[in-house]
């Protein structure tokens, strides 16, 4: 019983920790299109298509890429693609990334890197917030979960 | 009777309109031989076929009157065919929208025109997009038959090709470019083409869309006087293919390749032989002396020649 409950208390703390990876895998690819961007001016469709052969990038993109290739507009195949990805649903991510999404492909270069840069960055304060909770979650929650089973017990008993 | 490379080819420009102009086009009998689509902010969409100027109902009928049943682009359609051509990707083309046009897969030519932003009397945006004009391209191999056996039945000589707007200039070179590059005739020469606008290669992800023959490089993009420097500094053509030749920067390049022994083949506008004379850019460029002839191609007839020029004619 009591490590059921350590266990369940460190799946909690594993999800908070995967969560941060996935934010970092989110800003990772907006650091990559914005460098795409910059140098090449590449295309979305084509930066996304490339971006989505990477593991390391969210799956979103995956997605977003068999959207496109379907004929969908870059607008709705982003808002789809994200409002569909279970690691940043009902998140500030999402929020941020939906909005980022209205403005892609709209303006020129310049326009689309400041888009991007503002929405990184963004994520990247967010991530520096879930870093630390995740921190403290690591140590609390396996020991909730050590204690609520010992509470348990004693119940029981 | 149209070939399916070149069905393909128009499909994929049909493939950027939107979803209303799409089905109605997709309707329409004449679909395969468009030539123009002319597309306005609140005005009726018109389509240039080989038969003439027309306007197109909902269902695909072409018509010569404007009624209230044909279609008419409003500004959102004109915003989001826009967005459409782009690949929803306006930073992608900034500068070509800045010229007026936009070259897409398949070689076909969009002008794009609105409200121009300008400093220091340079274009530096476009906003308000109000018109737009698909200039469909189409692939005819065989189109320089008559021009080559003209022209270099006696060795691969310097030319100009002159023709008026739509008159098959571009079409003319490509298939140059396939037959000297290619071994139909067994020539395998080495061409190099300019193709700032990416009409004669049609390169679409590093890969040439139209044939231009087996050794031939292309440098798409890049403006027609650097793009001739790249070429005679690091490919050594035999021939060098480059359409459109307007500024001095070009021809400065084009002396530099005709004292550098590469020959030229080139295409410029003009309908008539006495616009070919009153032009100081054409008497400069053959003030080389490498140019011997001007192809003047017709008007009427697509691709056909109207008359062959020599170079004494016109310096006279």
């Amino acid at each position: 019983m009591i490590s059921g409950c350590a266990l369940a208390g460190k799946l909690i703390a594993d999800n908070q920790k995967n969560r941060c990876e996935y934010q970092r895998s989110i800003i990772s690819f907006l650091s990559a299109a914005e460098n795409r961007i910059k140098s090449t001016k590449i295309p979305f469709s084509e930066l996304i298509d490339e971006m989505s052969q990477y593991e390391e990038y969210p799956v979103f993109l995956k997605k977003c890429n068999s959207l496109l290739r379907g004929g969908e507009t870059l607008r709705n195949a982003w808002k789809i693609s994200v409002e569909a990805d279970e690691n940043i649903r009902k998140t500030d991510s999402e929020k941020l990334l939906s909005a980022m999404g209205n403005q892609l492909g709209a303006t020129d270069a310049e326009g689309q890197l400041l888009c991007i840069g503002c929405c990184r960055r963004e994520i990247e304060r967010k991530l520096v917030d879930e870093e630390e909770k995740s921190r403290k979650y690591s140590g609390i929650f396996p020991a909730l979960g050590v204690l609520a089973g010992v509470w348990v017990i004693i119940l029981y008993i | 009777m149209i070939n399916t490379d070149n069905i393909k080819r128009i499909e994929t420009a049909f493939s950027r309109l939107t979803e209303g102009l799409h089905s109605a086009i997709g309707l329409c009998p004449e679909k395969y031989s468009i030539r123009e689509m002319r597309f306005r902010s609140g005005r009726p969409a018109v389509i240039v076929t080989d038969k003439g100027t027309f306007f197109i109902s909902p269902c695909g009928r072409l018509t010569t009157i404007p009624s209230s049943a044909v279609i008419r682009t409003n500004k959102d359609e004109i915003k989001e065919l826009f967005l459409r051509i782009c690949g929803y990707s306006v930073h992608s083309f900034t500068e070509s929208i800045n010229r007026g046009y936009i070259t897409i897969n398949g070689g076909h030519r969009i002008g794009v025109a609105g409200t121009a932003v300008t400093e220091n009397g340079k274009i530096i945006a476009v906003r308000d997009i109000e018109c737009i004009n698909f200039r469909i391209a189409r692939e005819i191999k065989g189109a320089a038959n008559v021009i080559f056996n003209e022209c270099f039945s006696d060795g691969i000589k310097s030319v100009i090709i002159a023709g008026p707007p739509a008159g098959g200039k571009t079409t003319v070179l490509r298939d140059l470019a396939r037959q000297l590059s290619g071994d139909e005739r067994g020539l395998l020469k080495k061409v190099f083409i300019c193709d700032e606008r990416g009409e004669i290669a049609a390169s679409f992800g590093s890969e040439s869309q139209n044939d231009i023959g087996i050794n031939c490089d292309v440098a798409t993009g890049y403006p027609k006087g650097e793009g001739i420097m790249t070429g005679l500094r690091a490919f050594s053509p035999d021939i060098i293919i480059c359409d459109e030749v307007s500024t001095d920067d070009e021809i400065s390049a084009i002396e530099c390749g005709v004292n550098s022994g590469v020959e030229f083949i080139l295409s410029v506008h003009a309908r008539s032989e006495e616009e070919l004379k009153s032009k100081p850019l054409l008497k400069r460029l053959l003030a080389t002396g490498a140019f011997g002839r001007i192809i003047l191609l017709s008007a009427d007839n697509i691709c056909s020649i109207e008359k062959i020029i020599k170079a004494g004619d016109i310096s006279d």
